[in-house]
């Protein structure tokens, strides 16, 4: 309340005019002491009400434009501060001339310090409409090198700053602008670490659009923790916010390695005869008292109202687990409208990952490539696991942990290797969970068992 | 009279030269010219700001940087303009103002020239955003006020409650005078400077003409279940899914 009393206001009002409208307000209390007529109370109480209530609701006013009303009683006070002079008990038809002739000296070094109030006053708010700020337009010149950098091209944009700006500036769409994440829970270096492990196996280029102060370190790869290996980081375009050469505006991109996805554009490759992994296809439907059984597991105590359970289909040999909260429920069900390939996919949509859960696959642990196909709905993020566990499944170690990201509309086969599994002791078995924030289709998941006397493709992992 | 034409050209070309200055548009603008952009492309007036926030935002502004689009110009160009040329006659208000409280012609005549070179004023004149509309039609409410108390005239009145509920219409913070008006009515009846009957004429005339102007621009807008519909969004937004995700 007090910083919005003393900065935010007199920001607002100008500072210069704050002062000496106050002065002016406290001069006019005093000169109108004897002769309070209604008029000038209710002035005074109009005033009073409007700063009163802003304070109170203080805690609502994020800027001081919400006080923007002040600056017209500010002006007045100002105006009626340096046009107190003595001749105001003069008679005002006389010439000036014979009315400063006829004042005291006291009165006349009123009169030149109130006319140099005035002519200060003036200067100083010309002087600061007249200064141009050459740090000013920063966001354009920026928008314009992420203009040239995204034509013609497929990219995901990340901004943390400004994005409404950024759309327009860059003619970019401002739904194709995603967030870097949340910045009240996490620190920027945090932030970009996330977003890079997600964009790693990501097929088309990122930018990144953020602030970077003063005391902040380069993110360079090597700060992030990564090494050259999950592509190309590059500072395209930085420059300061203000002349006080605080805080920067900059530019990056990042060109992934991916090395467990690509984009496909051909026929879905049906199963190989050497696939280990079951209903990999998702070709094989739980019926009968299986299916309550897996929907009861599936949904737990949450089933919700209005779900229809002869309208879900649920495949065999996989396990899944979903949550609701505040009303937004995942899903995963077998569809059939519009399957990548046979007559079902496994259709997932999830508002995080940890609110959809998927595992299958199991199998004693080997060297193996799993391989699989995702077409996406919308833009979606997608987590794989594999996981080794004992027989009595009493404690699972998962290995690693592999992202994929998939552009909305497009459709991509992911391959990552699962390699060293005889250095893992006391699990004998191994399966794959598969999780996912977005909208997706998956569809001919398989394992294949790598021969270990050839080398082994290492995939990227962290 | 000259004076006075002087310090509206001066303010007309101080808000032209700051524009020239820094014509980059502020994080705020830029999102009401989406808004307006939507409006103009749609004929709706956006129920959501983004992806995830119901548009709280009153509509005047925005219908009045729509309608200036229909000569030719960007939502961008449009706002700015619109600000500009209302940010221009802040000083003829701010004279009027000043003239009723202070009844002296030179404190009316510093009070316009101090309103034309005001650094906040002209920052505010050159983004497209709901500020110098606001700071428009409140000082006209304010003037009105003033007359209306210095000539004792319910027209005043009248027109001040026109005017109000298009500055209610620009920005919610003009609800405070649904408050303020009460009290300075008292304060005149207190002290006698209003009887009775004239004080409460003017008060239903302020209230009658500040709602009617409410509802009539906004019917004229299209946006009369705008601020209901805003809130049922919320509401929604807050305890329930939306689209796909509410099928089950």
């Amino acid at each position: 309340m007090i910083h919005y009393l003393f900065v935010g206001i007199p920001s607002i009002v100008f500072e210069p005019v704050a002062i000496v409208a106050l002065l002016g307000g406290f001069s006019a209390f005093g000169s109108h002491r004897k002769n309070k007529g209604p008029f000038f109370w209710s002035v005074i109480v109009a005033v009073c009400i409007m700063i009163s209530w802003r304070l109170i609701a203080y805690s609502l006013m994020t800027s001081s434009r919400y006080a923007s009303i002040l600056i017209y009683p500010a002006i007045i006070a100002t105006a009626w501060f340096c046009f107190q002079d003595e001749r105001d008990k003069q008679n005002r038809t006389c010439s000036f001339s014979h009315q400063y002739n006829t004042l005291s000296r006291f009165a006349k070094i009123k009169i030149f310090a109130l006319y140099t109030v005035i002519i200060i006053i003036a200067v100083l708010c010309l002087k600061k409409i007249l200064h141009r700020d050459l740090y000013g337009g920063y966001t354009p010149r920026l928008c314009k090198t992420l203009r040239s950098e995204t034509a013609n091209k497929d990219y995901l944009l990340f901004a943390q700053n400004e994005p409404d700006r950024i759309a327009f500036y860059s003619g970019i769409d401002v739904k194709k602008i995603q967030t870097l994440g949340d910045a009240t829970e996490h620190s920027l270096d945090e932030m970009l670490k996330q977003k890079i492990m997600e964009l790693n196996n990501s097929v088309e280029v990122s930018y990144f659009v953020f602030s970077l102060k003063k005391d902040e370190p380069v993110p360079t790869l090597q700060h992030l923790g990564f090494d050259s290996s999950v592509g190309e980081w590059e500072c395209l375009h930085q420059e300061y916010t203000s002349k006080r050469k605080n805080k920067k505006m900059v530019l990056y991109r990042f060109i992934p390695a991916h090395p467990n996805i690509e984009e496909w554009n051909e026929t879905i490759t049906t199963l190989d005869q050497n696939n280990t992994c079951k209903n990999g296809d998702f070709e094989q439907v739980l019926v009968g008292k299986e299916m309550e059984n897996a929907i009861a597991r599936y949904f737990g105590d949450i089933i919700p109202e209005s779900f229809d359970i002869t309208a879900c289909l649920l495949p065999k040999d996989w396990n899944f687990s979903t949550s609701s909260i505040n009303g937004k429920t995942s899903f995963t069900r077998l569809t059939s409208e519009k399957p990548m390939d046979g007559i079902y996919s496994l259709e997932i949509q999830s508002h995080s990952y940890g609110f959809s859960y998927m595992e299958g696959g199991y199998m004693p642990k080997k060297d193996c490539l799993l391989t699989g196909f995702i077409q996406a709905k919308k833009d979606s993020k997608i987590m794989v696991h594999p996981c080794f566990f004992n027989s009595e499944k009493k404690t699972t170690l998962i290995e690693n942990t592999y992202w994929l990201y998939a552009s909305a509309g497009k459709t991509y086969k992911f391959s990552i290797s699962v390699t060293n599994t005889q250095n893992i002791k006391d699990f004998n078995n191994m399966c794959f969970v598969i999780q996912c924030s977005g909208h997706i289709l998956l569809d001919n998941i398989q394992c294949i068992k790598l021969d270990t006397s050839l080398p082994s493709e290492s995939g990227s992992q962290f | 009279m000259i004076g006075l034409t002087f310090i509206l050209f001066l303010s007309l070309f101080l808000k032209l030269l700051c524009w020239d200055y820094d014509p980059t548009v502020s994080r705020d603008g830029s999102l009401y010219i989406q808004l307006v952009q939507s409006w103009y492309d749609t004929g709706l007036f956006p129920n959501m700001l983004s992806a995830d926030t119901p548009n709280w935002l009153p509509p005047l502004p925005f219908f009045l940087m729509k309608s200036l689009m229909c000569i030719g110009l960007s939502a961008a160009e449009a706002g700015v303009i619109l600000n500009i040329v209302l940010g221009s006659f802040a000083p003829l208000l701010t004279y009027g103002i000043a003239w009723e409280v202070t009844q002296r012609k030179d404190i009316a005549v510093f009070s316009a020239f101090l309103t034309a070179i005001h650094p906040s004023m002209n920052a505010l004149s050159v983004k497209p955003q709901r500020d110098m509309v606001y700071l428009f039609f409140i000082g006209l409410t304010l003037w009105l006020i003033c007359a209306g108390i210095r000539k004792k005239q319910w027209h005043f009145w009248f027109g001040a409650g026109l005017v109000c509920g298009c500055a209610m219409l620009t920005r919610f913070e003009t609800i405070e005078f649904l408050v303020i008006v009460p009290v300075v009515l008292f304060c005149l009846f207190s002290g006698k400077i209003t009887t009775k009957r004239q004080s409460l004429l003017y008060l239903s005339s302020f209230f009658v003409c500040f709602l009617g102007s409410i509802f009539f621009l906004s019917f004229l807008m299209k946006t009369t279940g705008h601020f209901v519909q805003a809130c049922e969004l919320y509401y929604q937004n807050k305890y329930y899914a939306l689209g796909k995700q509410s099928e089950f």
